[in-house]
Protein backbone atom coordinates (compact mmCIF):
# COMPACT_ATOMS: atom_id res chain seq x y z
CA UNK A 1 0.00 0.00 0.00
CA UNK A 2 1.12 3.24 -1.15
CA UNK A 3 0.93 6.15 0.99
CA UNK A 4 -1.59 7.85 -1.38
CA UNK A 5 -3.96 4.91 -1.26
CA UNK A 6 -3.83 4.53 2.47
CA UNK A 7 -4.10 8.12 3.11
CA UNK A 8 -7.35 7.62 0.56
CA UNK A 9 -8.63 4.55 2.34
CA UNK A 10 -8.39 6.56 5.51
CA UNK A 11 -10.18 9.40 5.18
CA UNK A 12 -13.18 7.20 3.56
CA UNK A 13 -13.22 5.05 6.35
CA UNK A 14 -13.22 8.12 8.51
CA UNK A 15 -15.84 9.85 6.09
CA UNK A 16 -18.51 6.22 6.10
CA UNK A 17 -17.37 5.97 10.32
CA UNK A 18 -18.68 9.41 11.17
CA UNK A 19 -22.28 7.82 9.83
CA UNK A 20 -21.87 4.78 12.00
CA UNK A 21 -21.21 6.84 14.65
CA UNK A 22 -24.43 8.11 14.29
CA UNK A 23 -26.00 4.96 14.18
CA UNK A 24 -23.94 4.00 16.98
CA UNK A 25 -24.53 6.82 19.34
CA UNK A 26 -28.67 6.31 18.90
CA UNK A 27 -27.75 2.58 20.24
CA UNK A 28 -25.47 3.82 23.20
CA UNK A 29 -27.59 6.32 24.31
CA UNK A 30 -30.83 3.91 24.55
CA UNK A 31 -29.21 1.41 26.65
CA UNK A 32 -27.43 3.85 28.69
CA UNK A 33 -30.68 5.46 29.53
CA UNK A 34 -33.27 2.54 29.00
CA UNK A 35 -30.59 -0.42 29.40
CA UNK A 36 -32.41 -1.59 26.70
CA UNK A 37 -30.53 -3.08 23.33
CA UNK A 38 -32.43 -2.10 20.52
CA UNK A 39 -32.48 -4.92 18.12
CA UNK A 40 -34.54 -2.59 15.53
CA UNK A 41 -32.22 -0.07 15.08
CA UNK A 42 -30.98 -0.99 12.02
CA UNK A 43 -34.54 -1.41 11.06
CA UNK A 44 -35.43 2.30 11.72
CA UNK A 45 -32.24 3.07 9.63
CA UNK A 46 -33.52 1.01 6.72
CA UNK A 47 -36.96 2.88 7.15
CA UNK A 48 -35.42 6.17 7.32
CA UNK A 49 -33.82 4.82 3.66
CA UNK A 50 -37.16 3.98 2.11
CA UNK A 51 -38.76 7.31 3.34
CA UNK A 52 -35.80 9.21 1.71
CA UNK A 53 -35.76 7.10 -1.19
CA UNK A 54 -39.77 7.10 -2.26
CA UNK A 55 -39.39 11.30 -1.18
CA UNK A 56 -36.92 11.33 -4.44
CA UNK A 57 -38.26 8.96 -6.57
CA UNK A 58 -42.11 10.49 -6.09
CA UNK A 59 -41.57 13.75 -5.16
CA UNK A 60 -38.35 14.60 -6.51
CA UNK A 61 -36.73 15.77 -3.27
CA UNK A 62 -33.71 15.61 -2.76
CA UNK A 63 -32.23 13.03 0.00
CA UNK A 64 -30.44 15.78 1.80
CA UNK A 65 -33.33 18.16 2.04
CA UNK A 66 -35.59 15.02 3.38
CA UNK A 67 -33.88 15.26 6.37
CA UNK A 68 -36.26 18.45 7.42
CA UNK A 69 -39.37 15.78 7.22
CA UNK A 70 -37.59 12.56 7.94
CA UNK A 71 -35.76 14.12 11.52
CA UNK A 72 -40.02 15.15 12.62
CA UNK A 73 -41.14 12.02 11.49
CA UNK A 74 -38.76 9.69 13.13
CA UNK A 75 -39.06 11.50 16.61
CA UNK A 76 -42.71 10.42 16.25
CA UNK A 77 -42.18 7.21 15.14
CA UNK A 78 -40.02 6.80 17.76
CA UNK A 79 -42.24 8.07 20.37
CA UNK A 80 -45.00 6.52 19.33
CA UNK A 81 -43.20 2.96 19.31
CA UNK A 82 -41.45 3.61 23.34
CA UNK A 83 -45.16 4.88 24.49
CA UNK A 84 -47.15 1.67 22.90
CA UNK A 85 -44.63 -1.31 23.02
CA UNK A 86 -41.73 -0.16 25.70
CA UNK A 87 -43.55 1.55 28.10
CA UNK A 88 -45.99 -1.01 29.25
CA UNK A 89 -42.89 -3.69 29.67
CA UNK A 90 -40.31 -1.15 31.21
CA UNK A 91 -40.06 -3.05 34.57
CA UNK A 92 -40.13 -6.44 33.17
CA UNK A 93 -37.19 -8.44 33.17
CA UNK A 94 -34.78 -7.59 30.36
CA UNK A 95 -35.28 -10.82 27.89
CA UNK A 96 -39.23 -9.27 27.31
CA UNK A 97 -37.35 -6.00 25.89
CA UNK A 98 -35.02 -8.32 23.70
CA UNK A 99 -37.82 -10.11 22.61
CA UNK A 100 -39.79 -7.07 22.21
CA UNK A 101 -37.35 -4.90 19.63
CA UNK A 102 -36.58 -8.46 18.33
CA UNK A 103 -40.46 -7.84 16.80
CA UNK A 104 -40.23 -4.57 16.20
CA UNK A 105 -37.76 -4.80 13.87
CA UNK A 106 -39.19 -8.01 12.26
CA UNK A 107 -42.42 -6.12 12.03
CA UNK A 108 -40.33 -3.08 10.40
CA UNK A 109 -38.70 -5.02 8.06
CA UNK A 110 -41.27 -7.06 6.42
CA UNK A 111 -43.41 -4.12 5.94
CA UNK A 112 -40.93 -2.55 3.70
CA UNK A 113 -40.94 -5.72 1.92
CA UNK A 114 -44.58 -6.17 1.74
CA UNK A 115 -44.57 -2.20 0.29
CA UNK A 116 -41.07 -2.37 -1.79
CA UNK A 117 -40.27 -5.99 -2.75
CA UNK A 118 -36.70 -7.76 -1.85
CA UNK A 119 -34.82 -6.25 -5.39
CA UNK A 120 -32.41 -4.01 -3.99
CA UNK A 121 -33.08 -0.38 -4.88
CA UNK A 122 -30.94 3.08 -5.50
CA UNK A 123 -31.25 6.34 -6.48
CA UNK A 124 -29.09 8.24 -8.61
CA UNK A 125 -28.69 12.14 -7.88
CA UNK A 126 -26.25 14.68 -10.10
CA UNK A 127 -23.58 14.15 -7.46
CA UNK A 128 -23.67 10.60 -6.88
CA UNK A 129 -20.80 10.12 -8.06
CA UNK A 130 -18.53 13.34 -8.13
CA UNK A 131 -15.55 13.73 -6.64
CA UNK A 132 -13.80 16.69 -4.94
CA UNK A 133 -9.50 16.47 -4.63
CA UNK A 134 -7.70 17.13 -1.56
CA UNK A 135 -4.27 17.43 -2.27
CA UNK A 136 -3.56 13.50 -3.72
CA UNK A 137 -6.65 12.16 -1.87
CA UNK A 138 -10.02 11.88 -3.78
CA UNK A 139 -12.86 11.88 -1.73
CA UNK A 140 -16.03 11.33 -2.81
CA UNK A 141 -18.73 14.26 -2.77
CA UNK A 142 -21.98 12.64 -1.01
CA UNK A 143 -20.11 10.99 1.58
CA UNK A 144 -18.44 14.47 2.55
CA UNK A 145 -21.83 16.14 2.94
CA UNK A 146 -22.82 13.33 4.98
CA UNK A 147 -20.25 13.51 7.12
CA UNK A 148 -20.79 17.53 7.26
CA UNK A 149 -24.28 16.49 8.44
CA UNK A 150 -22.88 13.65 10.48
CA UNK A 151 -20.87 15.97 12.83
CA UNK A 152 -23.28 18.92 12.84
CA UNK A 153 -26.31 16.44 14.32
CA UNK A 154 -24.01 15.06 16.68
CA UNK A 155 -22.25 18.19 17.43
CA UNK A 156 -25.93 19.39 18.43
CA UNK A 157 -26.81 16.50 19.93
CA UNK A 158 -23.79 16.74 22.19
CA UNK A 159 -24.60 20.35 23.19
CA UNK A 160 -27.99 19.33 24.33
CA UNK A 161 -27.10 16.34 26.42
CA UNK A 162 -23.94 18.85 28.07
CA UNK A 163 -25.96 21.87 28.36
CA UNK A 164 -29.80 21.87 28.69
CA UNK A 165 -32.03 20.71 31.30
CA UNK A 166 -33.12 17.97 28.91
CA UNK A 167 -29.70 16.86 28.61
CA UNK A 168 -28.60 16.72 32.11
CA UNK A 169 -32.20 15.36 32.84
CA UNK A 170 -31.01 12.42 30.34
CA UNK A 171 -27.77 12.02 31.92
CA UNK A 172 -28.93 11.77 35.42
CA UNK A 173 -31.73 8.77 34.83
CA UNK A 174 -28.80 7.49 33.12
CA UNK A 175 -27.36 7.11 36.36
CA UNK A 176 -29.40 6.95 38.70
CA UNK A 177 -33.28 6.21 38.01
CA UNK A 178 -34.45 7.10 41.34
CA UNK A 179 -32.69 9.74 42.08
CA UNK A 180 -33.73 11.91 39.05
CA UNK A 181 -37.10 10.94 40.11
CA UNK A 182 -36.32 12.54 42.99
CA UNK A 183 -35.33 15.85 41.57
CA UNK A 184 -38.73 16.31 39.26
CA UNK A 185 -37.46 14.61 36.29
CA UNK A 186 -40.29 12.26 34.43
CA UNK A 187 -38.19 9.32 33.56
CA UNK A 188 -40.91 7.77 31.88
CA UNK A 189 -40.88 10.82 29.61
CA UNK A 190 -37.12 11.03 29.66
CA UNK A 191 -37.03 7.16 28.33
CA UNK A 192 -39.87 8.42 25.58
CA UNK A 193 -37.52 11.07 24.38
CA UNK A 194 -34.12 8.81 24.33
CA UNK A 195 -36.15 6.63 22.22
CA UNK A 196 -37.50 9.37 20.37
CA UNK A 197 -33.45 10.69 19.74
CA UNK A 198 -32.05 7.46 19.05
CA UNK A 199 -35.01 6.32 16.11
CA UNK A 200 -33.93 10.28 14.70
CA UNK A 201 -30.21 9.28 15.11
CA UNK A 202 -31.11 5.71 13.04
CA UNK A 203 -33.39 7.40 10.65
CA UNK A 204 -31.15 10.27 9.34
CA UNK A 205 -28.16 7.85 9.37
CA UNK A 206 -30.35 5.67 6.80
CA UNK A 207 -31.16 8.99 4.79
CA UNK A 208 -27.77 10.35 4.58
CA UNK A 209 -26.30 6.59 3.49
CA UNK A 210 -28.79 6.67 0.45
CA UNK A 211 -27.00 8.31 -1.88
CA UNK A 212 -24.20 5.66 -1.75
CA UNK A 213 -26.00 2.37 -0.56
CA UNK A 214 -28.37 -0.04 -1.94
CA UNK A 215 -31.86 -0.25 -0.06
CA UNK A 216 -33.28 -3.52 0.27
CA UNK A 217 -36.14 -4.34 3.13
CA UNK A 218 -33.22 -6.23 5.49
CA UNK A 219 -30.10 -3.93 5.19
CA UNK A 220 -30.97 -2.90 8.61
CA UNK A 221 -30.09 -6.08 10.37
CA UNK A 222 -26.44 -5.54 9.45
CA UNK A 223 -26.66 -2.21 10.80
CA UNK A 224 -28.38 -3.45 13.85
CA UNK A 225 -24.75 -5.55 14.14
CA UNK A 226 -22.67 -2.74 13.21
CA UNK A 227 -24.07 0.18 15.58
CA UNK A 228 -24.10 -2.98 18.24
CA UNK A 229 -19.80 -3.41 17.26
CA UNK A 230 -19.79 0.88 17.33
CA UNK A 231 -21.41 0.82 20.70
CA UNK A 232 -19.43 -2.35 22.49
CA UNK A 233 -15.71 -0.35 20.83
CA UNK A 234 -16.95 2.56 22.39
CA UNK A 235 -18.46 0.98 25.62
CA UNK A 236 -21.55 0.75 26.06
CA UNK A 237 -23.87 3.86 27.12
CA UNK A 238 -20.86 6.11 26.69
CA UNK A 239 -22.25 8.29 23.89
CA UNK A 240 -18.51 9.99 23.39
CA UNK A 241 -17.01 6.66 22.99
CA UNK A 242 -19.09 5.54 20.19
CA UNK A 243 -18.17 8.18 18.06
CA UNK A 244 -14.18 6.89 18.39
CA UNK A 245 -16.05 3.17 17.49
CA UNK A 246 -17.62 4.51 14.49
CA UNK A 247 -14.76 6.02 13.04
CA UNK A 248 -12.47 2.92 13.98
CA UNK A 249 -15.15 0.51 12.68
CA UNK A 250 -15.46 2.10 9.59
CA UNK A 251 -11.09 2.99 8.84
CA UNK A 252 -10.99 -0.81 10.57
CA UNK A 253 -13.28 -1.83 6.97
CA UNK A 254 -11.90 0.50 4.60
CA UNK A 255 -8.45 -0.72 5.54
CA UNK A 256 -8.93 -4.27 5.52
CA UNK A 257 -11.06 -4.14 2.10
CA UNK A 258 -7.65 -1.90 0.69
CA UNK A 259 -5.79 -5.27 1.78
CA UNK A 260 -7.23 -7.15 -0.44
CA UNK A 261 -10.12 -8.11 1.85
CA UNK A 262 -13.05 -6.49 0.47
CA UNK A 263 -15.34 -9.67 0.78
CA UNK A 264 -14.72 -9.75 4.39
CA UNK A 265 -15.26 -6.23 5.13
CA UNK A 266 -18.03 -6.85 7.92
CA UNK A 267 -15.99 -9.95 9.53
CA UNK A 268 -13.54 -7.16 10.16
CA UNK A 269 -15.71 -5.08 11.99
CA UNK A 270 -16.72 -8.29 13.85
CA UNK A 271 -13.33 -9.45 14.62
CA UNK A 272 -12.49 -6.29 16.34
CA UNK A 273 -15.70 -6.81 18.30
CA UNK A 274 -14.86 -10.05 19.81
CA UNK A 275 -10.96 -8.78 20.25
CA UNK A 276 -12.69 -5.74 22.27
CA UNK A 277 -15.17 -7.75 23.78
CA UNK A 278 -12.11 -10.06 24.80
CA UNK A 279 -9.59 -7.84 26.12
CA UNK A 280 -11.52 -4.74 27.29
CA UNK A 281 -14.97 -5.31 28.13
CA UNK A 282 -16.16 -2.32 29.07
CA UNK A 283 -15.23 -0.74 25.76
CA UNK A 284 -11.87 1.28 24.61
CA UNK A 285 -12.39 4.38 26.08
CA UNK A 286 -12.66 3.24 29.90
CA UNK A 287 -15.98 4.14 31.81
CA UNK A 288 -19.31 1.91 30.79
CA UNK A 289 -21.73 4.09 31.39
CA UNK A 290 -23.29 7.55 29.89
CA UNK B 1 -50.86 20.34 60.06
CA UNK B 2 -48.64 20.28 57.09
CA UNK B 3 -47.85 16.85 56.47
CA UNK B 4 -50.16 14.24 58.07
CA UNK B 5 -49.73 10.25 57.71
CA UNK B 6 -52.48 7.91 58.65
CA UNK B 7 -52.66 4.09 59.15
CA UNK B 8 -50.04 3.77 56.51
CA UNK B 9 -49.23 0.01 54.67
CA UNK B 10 -46.77 -0.85 52.24
CA UNK B 11 -44.45 -2.85 51.49
CA UNK B 12 -41.93 -4.94 48.92
CA UNK B 13 -44.04 -7.22 46.88
CA UNK B 14 -45.35 -9.57 49.06
CA UNK B 15 -43.49 -8.73 52.32
CA UNK B 16 -45.68 -5.99 54.24
CA UNK B 17 -42.79 -3.79 56.05
CA UNK B 18 -45.58 -0.78 57.09
CA UNK B 19 -48.16 -2.28 59.55
CA UNK B 20 -50.13 1.59 59.81
CA UNK B 21 -47.86 3.97 61.54
CA UNK B 22 -49.74 7.55 61.21
CA UNK B 23 -47.39 10.63 62.19
CA UNK B 24 -48.05 14.47 61.81
CA UNK B 25 -45.75 17.50 61.42
CA UNK B 26 -46.57 21.19 61.70
CA UNK B 27 -44.83 23.41 59.83
CA UNK B 28 -41.37 24.78 60.60
CA UNK B 29 -40.71 21.72 63.19
CA UNK B 30 -37.93 19.66 63.47
CA UNK B 31 -39.55 16.14 63.75
CA UNK B 32 -37.50 12.72 63.49
CA UNK B 33 -38.44 9.39 62.54
CA UNK B 34 -36.26 6.84 64.68
CA UNK B 35 -36.27 3.34 65.31
CA UNK B 36 -33.45 0.21 64.05
CA UNK B 37 -32.78 -1.42 61.02
CA UNK B 38 -35.48 -2.99 59.16
CA UNK B 39 -38.13 -1.17 61.42
CA UNK B 40 -39.70 0.39 58.24
CA UNK B 41 -37.92 4.25 58.26
CA UNK B 42 -36.70 4.04 54.73
CA UNK B 43 -39.66 2.67 53.43
CA UNK B 44 -41.64 5.23 55.05
CA UNK B 45 -40.03 7.78 53.49
CA UNK B 46 -39.40 6.11 50.17
CA UNK B 47 -43.72 5.27 50.26
CA UNK B 48 -43.52 9.40 51.11
CA UNK B 49 -41.85 10.55 48.44
CA UNK B 50 -43.48 8.50 45.67
CA UNK B 51 -40.98 5.45 45.02
CA UNK B 52 -43.32 3.21 46.56
CA UNK B 53 -46.76 2.91 46.31
CA UNK B 54 -48.33 2.52 49.44
CA UNK B 55 -51.29 -0.29 49.70
CA UNK B 56 -53.41 1.46 52.25
CA UNK B 57 -53.89 4.82 54.29
CA UNK B 58 -53.11 8.01 53.88
CA UNK B 59 -50.63 10.87 52.67
CA UNK B 60 -51.71 14.47 53.15
CA UNK B 61 -49.32 17.41 52.53
CA UNK B 62 -51.09 20.64 53.13
CA UNK B 63 -54.29 19.93 53.40
CA UNK B 64 -54.08 17.65 49.53
CA UNK B 65 -53.41 13.70 49.71
CA UNK B 66 -50.36 12.65 48.15
CA UNK B 67 -50.60 8.74 47.77
CA UNK B 68 -50.13 7.62 44.40
CA UNK B 69 -48.00 10.40 42.99
CA UNK B 70 -45.35 9.82 41.31
CA UNK B 71 -41.88 11.23 43.07
CA UNK B 72 -41.70 13.76 40.42
CA UNK B 73 -45.08 15.48 40.70
CA UNK B 74 -44.55 15.01 44.93
CA UNK B 75 -41.48 17.18 44.23
CA UNK B 76 -43.06 19.48 42.50
CA UNK B 77 -45.61 19.97 45.24
CA UNK B 78 -43.32 20.87 47.50
CA UNK B 79 -41.53 18.11 49.45
CA UNK B 80 -37.56 17.49 48.26
CA UNK B 81 -35.57 14.36 49.74
CA UNK B 82 -32.30 13.55 50.78
CA UNK B 83 -32.27 9.87 49.88
CA UNK B 84 -30.42 7.62 52.10
CA UNK B 85 -26.55 6.88 50.73
CA UNK B 86 -26.83 10.47 49.27
CA UNK B 87 -27.33 9.26 45.25
CA UNK B 88 -25.41 12.03 43.57
CA UNK B 89 -24.86 11.53 39.97
CA UNK B 90 -21.25 10.41 40.09
CA UNK B 91 -20.36 11.52 36.63
CA UNK B 92 -21.76 14.78 36.92
CA UNK B 93 -20.33 17.90 38.23
CA UNK B 94 -20.95 19.42 41.50
CA UNK B 95 -22.65 22.06 39.47
CA UNK B 96 -24.63 20.21 37.45
CA UNK B 97 -25.56 18.10 40.23
CA UNK B 98 -27.10 21.46 42.45
CA UNK B 99 -29.14 22.25 38.70
CA UNK B 100 -30.35 19.44 38.22
CA UNK B 101 -32.48 19.89 41.99
CA UNK B 102 -33.39 22.91 40.02
CA UNK B 103 -35.11 21.02 37.30
CA UNK B 104 -38.57 21.48 38.08
CA UNK B 105 -40.15 24.88 35.81
CA UNK B 106 -41.17 26.89 38.74
CA UNK B 107 -37.55 26.16 40.50
CA UNK B 108 -35.83 27.51 37.09
CA UNK B 109 -36.35 30.87 37.82
CA UNK B 110 -34.91 31.43 41.23
CA UNK B 111 -32.22 28.98 40.57
CA UNK B 112 -28.85 31.69 40.09
CA UNK B 113 -30.41 32.65 43.73
CA UNK B 114 -30.75 29.06 45.33
CA UNK B 115 -27.20 28.08 44.30
CA UNK B 116 -25.68 30.66 45.57
CA UNK B 117 -27.53 30.22 49.01
CA UNK B 118 -26.20 26.24 48.85
CA UNK B 119 -22.47 27.33 48.28
CA UNK B 120 -22.91 30.11 50.87
CA UNK B 121 -24.01 27.51 53.43
CA UNK B 122 -22.00 24.67 51.82
CA UNK B 123 -18.25 26.95 50.94
CA UNK B 124 -16.71 23.47 50.27
CA UNK B 125 -19.01 22.84 47.16
CA UNK B 126 -17.96 26.06 45.81
CA UNK B 127 -14.89 25.09 45.94
CA UNK B 128 -15.29 22.21 43.87
CA UNK B 129 -18.16 23.06 41.24
CA UNK B 130 -16.40 21.83 38.85
CA UNK B 131 -15.68 18.74 39.91
CA UNK B 132 -17.31 15.40 39.08
CA UNK B 133 -20.28 14.38 42.00
CA UNK B 134 -18.60 10.95 41.94
CA UNK B 135 -14.84 11.74 42.84
CA UNK B 136 -16.21 14.08 46.81
CA UNK B 137 -15.75 12.46 49.65
CA UNK B 138 -19.04 10.85 51.49
CA UNK B 139 -19.26 14.06 53.59
CA UNK B 140 -18.79 16.36 50.58
CA UNK B 141 -21.43 14.27 49.09
CA UNK B 142 -23.69 14.26 51.78
CA UNK B 143 -23.53 18.30 51.70
CA UNK B 144 -24.38 18.36 48.01
CA UNK B 145 -27.38 16.15 48.41
CA UNK B 146 -28.49 18.75 51.28
CA UNK B 147 -27.91 21.31 48.75
CA UNK B 148 -29.12 19.43 45.54
CA UNK B 149 -33.15 18.96 47.43
CA UNK B 150 -32.70 22.67 48.50
CA UNK B 151 -32.41 23.70 45.23
CA UNK B 152 -36.39 22.63 44.33
CA UNK B 153 -37.24 25.28 46.80
CA UNK B 154 -38.77 22.48 49.26
CA UNK B 155 -41.32 23.92 51.90
CA UNK B 156 -40.90 20.28 53.31
CA UNK B 157 -37.37 18.58 53.46
CA UNK B 158 -37.55 14.62 54.06
CA UNK B 159 -33.31 13.19 55.41
CA UNK B 160 -32.51 10.09 55.18
CA UNK B 161 -29.96 8.45 57.22
CA UNK B 162 -27.52 11.74 56.97
CA UNK B 163 -25.02 10.79 59.54
CA UNK B 164 -24.36 7.32 58.01
CA UNK B 165 -21.08 6.24 57.39
CA UNK B 166 -19.60 9.99 58.38
CA UNK B 167 -17.43 11.23 60.93
CA UNK B 168 -18.78 12.19 64.69
CA UNK B 169 -17.56 16.02 63.94
CA UNK B 170 -19.23 16.01 60.31
CA UNK B 171 -21.93 15.07 61.27
CA UNK B 172 -22.49 17.21 64.32
CA UNK B 173 -21.83 19.85 61.65
CA UNK B 174 -24.59 18.76 59.12
CA UNK B 175 -26.69 18.66 62.35
CA UNK B 176 -26.40 22.04 62.70
CA UNK B 177 -26.84 23.06 59.31
CA UNK B 178 -30.39 21.24 59.51
CA UNK B 179 -31.13 23.82 62.20
CA UNK B 180 -30.00 26.75 59.87
CA UNK B 181 -32.57 25.23 57.11
CA UNK B 182 -35.22 25.16 59.51
CA UNK B 183 -34.59 29.28 60.36
CA UNK B 184 -34.99 29.60 56.77
CA UNK B 185 -38.50 28.47 56.97
CA UNK B 186 -38.17 24.82 55.79
CA UNK B 187 -39.83 22.34 57.49
CA UNK B 188 -37.64 19.03 58.26
CA UNK B 189 -38.49 15.68 58.55
CA UNK B 190 -35.24 13.28 59.59
CA UNK B 191 -34.51 9.56 59.35
CA UNK B 192 -31.78 8.57 61.53
CA UNK B 193 -30.31 5.96 63.48
CA UNK B 194 -27.98 8.26 65.48
CA UNK B 195 -30.58 9.00 68.21
CA UNK B 196 -28.83 11.08 70.41
CA UNK B 197 -27.96 13.64 68.18
CA UNK B 198 -31.42 13.52 66.32
CA UNK B 199 -33.48 14.09 69.44
CA UNK B 200 -31.25 17.15 70.66
CA UNK B 201 -32.51 19.04 67.51
CA UNK B 202 -35.91 17.78 67.06
CA UNK B 203 -39.02 19.21 67.97
CA UNK B 204 -40.71 15.98 68.23
CA UNK B 205 -39.92 12.36 67.28
CA UNK B 206 -41.67 9.09 66.39
CA UNK B 207 -39.80 5.91 67.19
CA UNK B 208 -40.37 3.20 64.59
CA UNK B 209 -40.48 -0.43 65.60
CA UNK B 210 -41.61 -3.36 63.24
CA UNK B 211 -43.27 -1.24 60.86
CA UNK B 212 -45.57 0.50 63.43
CA UNK B 213 -45.04 3.63 65.70
CA UNK B 214 -43.71 2.31 69.29
CA UNK B 215 -43.04 5.16 70.98
CA UNK B 216 -43.85 9.33 70.47
CA UNK B 217 -43.30 12.40 71.90
CA UNK B 218 -41.02 15.77 72.11
CA UNK B 219 -37.42 15.41 71.52
CA UNK B 220 -36.29 16.69 75.30
CA UNK B 221 -38.63 13.80 76.73
CA UNK B 222 -37.54 10.78 74.71
CA UNK B 223 -33.99 11.72 75.31
CA UNK B 224 -35.22 11.56 79.19
CA UNK B 225 -36.98 8.28 78.48
CA UNK B 226 -35.60 5.20 80.46
CA UNK B 227 -36.79 2.77 77.63
CA UNK B 228 -35.50 4.92 74.79
CA UNK B 229 -32.17 5.13 77.09
CA UNK B 230 -31.59 1.28 77.25
CA UNK B 231 -33.33 0.62 73.30
CA UNK B 232 -32.17 2.95 71.15
CA UNK B 233 -29.39 5.30 72.53
CA UNK B 234 -27.10 1.96 74.48
CA UNK B 235 -27.28 4.58 77.50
Amino acid sequence: MTLVTGLQTLAGGILTGGVYAMVGIGLSLIFGVMRIVNFSHGEFMAVGMYTAYVLFRHFGIDPYLSLLLVIPAGGLLGAAVERLFLAPIARAPEHTAILMTVGTGLILSNSLLFLFGAHPQTIFTSYSTSTVRLGPVTLSVPLLISFAITVAVIGALGWVLARTDLGRAIRATAQNRDAAELQGVNTAFVRTAVFSIGTVLAMAAGVLLLPVLYVFPTVGSTFTLKAFVVTVLGGMGNVAGAIGGGILLGTAESMGAALGATGYRDAIGLVAFLLVLLFRPSGLFGRSRA
Amino acid sequence: MMLEVRDLTCGYGDVQVLFGPSLQVEKGEIVALLGSNGAGKTTLLRALTGLLRPTGGTIEFEGRPLAGLPAHDVVDRGIACVPEGRQVFPLMTVEENLLLGSYLPRARSGRARSMDKVYSVFPRLAERRRQAGGTLSGGEQQMLAIGRALMSEPRLLAVDEMSLGLAPLLAQELFQVLGEIRSLGVTVLLVEQNAQQTLRIADRAYVLESGRVALQGTGADLLLDDDVRKAYLAL
